[in-house]
This record gives structure tokens, sequence and C-alpha cells, in this order.
């Protein structure tokens, strides 16, 4: 008997017994459906919070103080260092701009919004990736002269003035115990965040912040943004830690970090990856179950249909022809669970990519694997049955009631 | 040609075990017509078991075809069933899901042969039972002798020199009887041997001769006159 003739007795069988073939391949179907779905989910969340990182800019570095050493007063990153840095790797870094970070508090007639006030030089606006939706950005006469103006972003600036006008306008600014008037230059358009909340961050030009606090030049980090021609940033930045150590007089000491957006792209993958597989592993669990399902539907089968089986061993069937019938039965029944399962899984996907707002495609490696391991539930479920079948003794089946 | 020498058969061990065939002796050549008669339990059944390679004996030699058959793998045996041997149930053992051309054509598809050759000879088969109009009814719409036409039709399909029948009228009325006999007579005639069992001496006196058994002895083989 060939494959084919197999295949076409299987057909019919499943056929016949349709309600409980469904029933039979629903275990599958949903086993296959959720590693489909949290695959291509997990895939497609891992893609677009690596494309929202990228967007940090990739070519960028930060340059901090290590938490983990003792930092003297002259270890401090202070105003200068970038300076050094402008000055003395001009070939690679593009520019340098100070990180300054403090809270503050914005007053106004009826309320108090709570803030960041972040240092801005010129550089800070693309550094930054900035979208300007009304005015200018900060600029080298903002920073010279300790202007008080500021740049707000738009949530802000809808809090505080409405869908009026923001640039021009006063603000009063109060850090502990002083309050100051400033002067909104420009507002920048807010992005949307992947955590959903954030504090509103105000730029204000770093000459002004550092009078404001009284920090003497003192930064809390550094942001170097490297030229595009620059083909390993990390091997550069070794050379800038080690100039600015020398300027310390900490070489050595490991002072200093950094950190990348591709640091925490890879992070974020990494953690990322382990989670879709951490997940799909449960999910993977009803594929077994769905398995043993399939398993137990085939012994039922072979029980029901000894006779049949004693009848065509009768007629001359051999042990590889009734074993063929029933492991490829056992293999369709998963297959089709599998293709099944797999619709579902991609109508679920796009589902849940529309509720979680990502581009959400079915992952071709999870279709693939969906198939090739539902092939493999049925011939390994199937095989038990199938050999049970094959190997009955014509004169016992045919005497089977 | 076939040929059985000392045949026992014992069912099950020790207390319960049952001695179905004892000691049992007989030739059988090609184109013969025999019937075996017996009261029940007298071990016709067992015998055509053995007959049909459907089971084995427990002591003795089954010859078929100048070839011992204890020596035959089951895959031999299986190729032995399809293609040397016709086999007729009393209970018709029909599937019930097939149509009776697809019932026809099964042991042509253990046989390898190809799609339109079965479809074919499958349909000429059931022509020379009587059952052209029938051809796509499913056993269960089918009377008792038409079921047993379609399972006559399917014995000698694969074209086998022996045609085993186990009470094959036993479940039929009269005039189903006549005609199931009438085609055996003809199958006869064509050449093939024919072996049925029976326990109606008037199905017995249609065939050429008669073995009779009781207590799974051999008591009597006799040469009929018709
Ligand atoms: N599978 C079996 N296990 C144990 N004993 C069996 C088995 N099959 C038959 N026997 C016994 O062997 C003996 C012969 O049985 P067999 O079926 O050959 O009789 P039979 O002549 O065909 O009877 P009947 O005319 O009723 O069909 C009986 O005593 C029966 O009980
Ligand atoms: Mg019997």
């Amino acid at each position: 008997m060939n494959f084919l003739e197999a295949f076409y007795i299987s057909l019919d069988s499943i056929w016949s017994n349709k309600m409980r073939s469904i029933l039979t391949m629903l275990g599958l179907i949903i086993g296959i459906s959720s590693v489909v779905t949290i695959i291509s989910l997990g895939n497609a969340t891992q893609n677009t919070i690596e494309t929202e990182l990228s967007s940090l800019g990739v070519n960028s570095i930060t340059v901090y103080l290590n938490r983990d050493v003792t930092i003297k007063p002259s270890d401090k990153l202070i105003h200068s260092d970038i300076d050094m840095i402008e000055e003395n790797f001009s070939d690679a870094v593009m520019y340098a701009t100070p990180s300054i970070s403090k809270g503050g508090v914005i007053l106004s007639d009826v309320s108090e919004t709570n803030v960041n006030f972040t240092a801005a030089t010129e550089n800070t606006f693309d550094s930054e990736n900035l979208n300007m939706i009304e005015g200018r950005f900060l600029n080298d006469f903002d920073s010279i002269g300790y202007k008080k103006n500021i740049v707000i972003d738009s949530d802000l600036a809808t809090e505080l003035f409405g869908s009026g006008l923001a640039t021009g306008n006063k603000i009063l600014i109060s850090t502990g115990a002083t309050s100051q008037s400033y002067f909104v230059v420009g507002v920048y358009e807010m992005k949307e965040s992947l955590g959903g909340f954030s504090t509103a961050t105000v730029y204000l030009p770093y000459t002004t912040m550092d009078a404001m606090f009284n920090m003497q030049g003192i930064l809390d980090s550094l942001k170097i943004t490297f030229k595009s021609s620059v083909e390993d940033p990390n091997l550069e930045i070794k050379y800038i830690i080690n100039s600015i150590e020398r300027k310390h007089s900490n070489i050595g000491e490991e002072v200093y970090s950094t950190f990348s957006a591709e640091d925490l792209i890879d992070t974020v993958s990494q953690t990322l990856g382990l989670v879709t597989l951490f997940i799909g592993a449960i999910a993977a669990i009803s594929l077994v179950v769905g398995g043993i399902g399939v398993m137990n539907i085939m012994l039922v089968s072979v029980t029901e249909r000894t006779r049949e089986i004693g009848i065509r061993k009768a007629l001359g069937a051999q042990y590889t022809d009734i074993m063929l019938q029933f492991l490829i039965e056992a293999v369709t029944i998963a297959i089709l669970g599998g293709i099944i399962g797999s619709i579902f899984g991609a109508i679920f996907t796009s589902v849940g990519g529309n509720l979680m707002k990502i581009d959400s495609v079915v992952s071709g490696d999870a279709l693939v694997m969906a198939v090739v391991f539902s092939t493999s539930i049925g011939i390994f479920f199937g095989l038990y049955p199938a050999n049970k079948a094959a190997k009955l003794d014509p004169i016992v089946a045919l005497r089977h009631e | 040609m076939l040929t059985v020498k000392n045949l026992n058969k014992i069912y099950g061990t020790g207390e319960i075990s049952v001695h179905a065939l004892r000691d049992v002796n007989f030739t059988i050549i090609e184109g013969e017509y025999v019937s075996i008669i017996g009261p029940s339990g007298s071990g016709k059944s067992t015998l055509m078991n053995i007959l049909g390679c459907l089971d084995q004996s427990s002591s003795g030699e089954y010859i078929l075809d100048q070839q011992s058959t204890q020596s035959l793998t089951g895959k031999e045996l299986a190729t032995v069933r399809n293609k040397k041997i016709g086999f007729v149930f009393q209970s018709y053992n029909l599937l019930p899901k097939l149509s009776a051309l697809k019932n026809v054509e099964l042991s042509m598809i253990y046989s390898g042969v190809p799609n339109e050759e079965r479809k074919k000879r499958a349909k000429e088969a059931l022509i020379k039972v009587g059952l052209e109009d029938r051809m796509n009814h499913k056993p269960p719409e089918l009377s008792g002798g038409q079921k047993q036409r379609v399972a006559i039709a399917r014995a000698i399909v694969n074209n086998p020199s022996i045609i085993l029948a186990d009470e094959p009228t036993g479940n039929l009325d009269s005039v189903s009887t006549g005609e199931i006999l009438k085609l055996f007579d003809s199958l006869n005639e064509e050449g093939k041997t024919i072996i049925l069992v029976t326990h109606e001496t008037d199905v017995a006196d249609k065939t050429k001769r008669m073995l009779s058994f009781s207590d799974g002895y051999l008591i009597k083989d006799e040469v009929m006159n018709r």
C-alpha cells in the first residue's frame, strides 16, 4: 500500500468522526495558537522597544560616576571636561552635552507642578532628538548671558497655558527657598514614553542652572555624541575616559562608568527574550497535554476499530500498512490542529498587537515551529497507538466484538 | 494444493485448555469443492482459521502449495492471505463505513493494484455476483444476501486459488442461500478450490466432497455423488 492510500483512509476516518477529531485537535489548537501568539507578540514588543531605544541615539555614550567606588571631590565631572573632550577629540566627537537634573516646582495662580530641571546647551536639542513645535531652543547666547530662558514640553504648555501660545509667557519657578520668574522661549514635542508616566522636563541654559543651584561647574554626567564616521564608539570612549582620568589625576581608579543606548537595548532584549521563552515554555506544556489528548483518542480509536483492523489483516494488510494508517491519522489530526492553531495565533497576534499599540507580525519562526511541533507531536504520540494496532493478531482482532 | 498433517490445535493452557483439533490429516487438490460439517464446537472454524493463515496450529503441519506455513513470517502470511486465499465469513465482516465498491477494493489496496485498475476489477467482481446496481451502497443499506455477495466479490477479486467460506449461508434464508451456492458452483467450475463450512446437509449435498468433524477429530472423508 502506498502513502497516499494510507492518507485517504486516514482522512476518511477523521472525516467520519468529525466532532471527535475537532475535540482532539482543540488541545493542540489552544497550545499552538498560544505559542504562536506569545512568540510573535514577544518579538514585536522587542522590536518596538529596540526602535524606541535607538531613537535615544545609538551613537552616543554617557559618562557618569561609578557608584561602587569612593568618590573624591576632585573626581567629579565638571564643565571644563566637556570643553576638553570637544577640543581633544574633535575628530570623533560631534559634541558633548552636560547632564544635570534637579527637581523643582512651577507655581501658577491655581496649581503647583513638579518638574525636572535639566541643563542644556545648544547641542542638547540634537543629542536628545527634540522637536520644537513653538518658538526656539536654547542657544549659546542664552548660556553665555546666563539668561533666565526656558524651554518646556508640550504637555506642560497645555497644562499651563491651554491652547494659547506658551512662548513669551513668564512662569514662576520655585527651587526650595527662593522662587524666580523665567521666560518661556520654546515648546518641544512631548514624546510618548514607554512607561506611560513621566515628570515634565524643563530645559534651561546650563550656566543659569549652575548659578541657580550653585553647582560650581559640577555635572551629574555627560553625554558624548560621536560623529557617524566613528565605527566603534566603545573603543573611542576608552581614550576619552583615559583623558578624563588624566585630567582628574585618578588614572586606573575606575571612577567613571559609561552607558550607551546600545547597552540598554542589549539588556532589554535579553530580558524580554527570556520572558518570552519562559511564557512560551509554559504554553508548550499545553502542547504536550494536547499531544496526550491525541494519543488518548488514537488508543480509543484502535480499540473501537479492532475488528476493522482484523478485517484488514485478514485481507492481507501488513504491519506497516496498519502502522502507517494510524500514524498518518494521528499526524494529520495534529497538523490540522497546528494549522488551525496557527491561524488563530495569527488572529490573536494582530488583535493583541492592536491592543498593545505595537507593530505585530506573525513571526515566521513561530509558524515553522508550530508545524514542526505539531508534526512531531503527531508522530510521538501516534506511534504507540499505531504500533498497538499494527501488531494485533488477525484472529484475535477478528473475534473482537 | 493444501495438505494438513497431524494437525492439533489447543486453546489456552492447563485446566481450561480446549483441544479443538486432534491429529487431523487430509489433502485437498486444485479445483475441489469440499464441505466441512460437524456439530457446534467440533473445531470447524478453528480449522478454517488455520487454513486461511489467520491462526497457527499448536502442532502438526499445514502445507500450502508445497510450502510449510509454519516457517512463514507475519509479513509472508499476510501476503498469502492477500494473494492465495479468499475468505468469506458468516458475519460478512464488511467495513460498514465504506461503500460496497470500496470494500471490494480493500485487498487490492494491500497488493498495490493501481487505483484505476482496482476500480475496474472491483466493478467486474460486483457485476459477477449480481450487484451492479448496489456498488455505491454501504453495508448497512444492504440485505444479508447482498452483503454476503459483496463479501464473495471481495474474496474473489484478487483472483485467489482457494476460497474459504465459514458458514457463508448461516445467516441467510433459503432463497439467498440458493443464490450464494450458485455463485460457489460457478466459481468452482472456473477452477477455484472451494472449502465451505456448513451445518446444513442440503448445503453439503451441493459439494463434491464432505469432511465430517466431531470433537476435533476428522471422522469421515467421503466423496459425494451429485
Ligand atoms: N479463542 C478460543 N479460545 C478458547 N477456546 C476456543 C476459542 N475458539 C474456539 N474455542 C473452542 O474450540 C472448540 C472449537 O471451536 P470452533 O469455533 O472451531 O467450533 P465450530 O465447529 O466452528 O462451532 P460452530 O459450528 O458453533 O461454529 C470449541 O470448544 C470452542 O469453545
Ligand atoms: Mg464456527
